[in-house]
């Protein structure tokens, strides 16, 4: 049977770090071209076509993945493989000790669902679980019972939705994506830092070297963050969206020096600055850039691919912002 | 309709893939996991390349059979030791 929907939802443990995840993913390719990340922990592959490849069934596949994983990345997932994106992720929250829950066929999914209890159905929330218990509606079984009209008049336009999934139908289809990149500068320093003046000097000069990067890989960010460590071993976390996709210094600053007034530390003492740039494109798509009717931002503009064919030329740091020199205060 | 037996070897080297996966699965990516990928590696060939694999009816519901026939023999040998 050709067009068959297999959908595998991969779920690791909640403590796998960034990099792991992103290899998870690059392995997850191998097994199929259709892979949507689910950040921070999760994916889906739609493996429909590639069993012909593999030569197997979705429920082996499934295992060698888990196989390969934990070989390749050192980290043991859970998957479940179903026809529906919603099934494959519930059922990937039960595989029991196995770790891998194949539901072949229509009987195999409604006999799965039924017995659960009403949170355990994809996209229903504490609140709305607690409404449909008020009514007696237990388990996803007692929800799949009732008809359309009755759901809805309970919980209002989503249960039309929650009552599909109760079914095992699903329409969301998986969409090959690729996760978000980011790219990060960090600067430690040697002592636990209190002056401000020296603060400022070294966020300047991070944000000047990742701006400088984003350039020369000609990409743009779409966000920025800030995480600061502290000398308490705490770190305090606070991200920017930037008004356009930028990777000119400027804008980049700009964004910085937000972030930085509304943490409004006073007497912190300070250990160590990373400064991220997220949501990473390539420059040149999306629309166009906005004019500017600020010449002097236009003017900085146009310098900006000097400073950097300068500092290519005579090493990283021959030109900077006055104010990012430290050992100049 | 009564399942066939599993072959013996089969049944112990399903169970001594499980023992090996837990294993690696607890002690995590780093140093020191080679022999332990090697491992779990060989005997997921061994288990995928079983000739009693290519008996028809040999499905998902075997697998799981066989996974379950290898953690009460396991239970067993726990009990008796």
């Amino acid at each position: 049977m050709t067009g068959r929907s297999v959908i595998m939802h991969v779920r690791c443990r909640p403590d796998t770090d960034a990099d792991t995840y992103r290899r998870l993913l690059d392995l997850l390719g191998e097994v199929s071209p259709l892979v949507q990340p689910l950040p921070p922990g999760a994916a889906l592959v739609q493996a429909g076509g590639a069993l012909r490849l593999h030569r197997t069934d979705p429920g082996a596949l499934a295992q060698r993945v888990r196989v390969r994983a934990l070989l390749h990345t050192g980290t043991d997932v859970r998957i479940g493989v179903a026809d529906t994106w919603a099934t494959a992720a519930t059922a990937s929250a039960h595989t029991g000790p196995d770790g891998v829950l194949w539901l072949p066929d229509e009987p195999a999914v409604r006999a799965f669902l039924a017995p659960l209890g009403i949170e355990e159905l994809h996209g229903v929330g504490t609140k709305t679980a607690q409404e449909l218990r008020r009514y007696g509606l237990h388990t996803i079984g007692a929800l799949a019972a009732q008809p359309e009209s009755v759901v809805c008049r309970l919980i209002g336009r989503q249960g039309r939705v929650l009552l599909q999934r109760a079914h095992g139908i699903d329409p969301r289809a998986v969409v090959a994506r690729r996760l978000p990149e980011t790219s990060s500068v960090s600067h430690r320093f040697e002592r636990d830092m209190l002056d401000p003046v020296l603060l400022r000097a070294a966020l300047l000069d991070l944000v000047v070297t990742l701006a400088e990067r984003l350039r020369a890989r000609e990409q743009v960010a779409g966000a920025l963050s800030l995480s600061v460590r502290l000398a308490g071993g705490g770190s305090v976390d606070k991200t920017r969206r930037l008004p356009a996709p930028s990777h000119h210094t400027d804008d980049l600053r700009t964004a910085l020096w937000r972030i930085w007034d509304a943490l409004a530390f006073q007497r912190a003492r300070i250990r160590g600055l990373t400064l991220t740039a997220e949501d990473l494109t390539s420059d040149g798509t999306g629309p166009g850039t906005q004019l500017s009717l600020d010449p002097a931002r236009e003017a900085r503009h146009r310098v900006e691919p000097v400073l950097d064919a300068i500092n290519a030329k005579y090493g990283r740091a021959a030109v900077r912002p006055a104010g990012a020199y430290r050992e100049a205060g | 309709m009564e399942q066939q037996p599993f072959p013996l070897d089969l049944i112990q080297t399903q169970s001594a893939w499980s023992a090996t996966y837990r294993t690696l699965a607890a002690v995590g990516p780093g140093a020191g996991t080679v022999t332990l990928r090697r491992r779990l590696l060989r005997l997921s060939t061994q288990l995928w390349r079983h000739p009693y694999r290519a008996v028809p009816g040999s499905g998902s519901a075997a697998r799981i059979e066989l996974r379950e026939q290898a953690r009460s023999e396991d239970a067993r040998e726990a009990g008796a030791a």
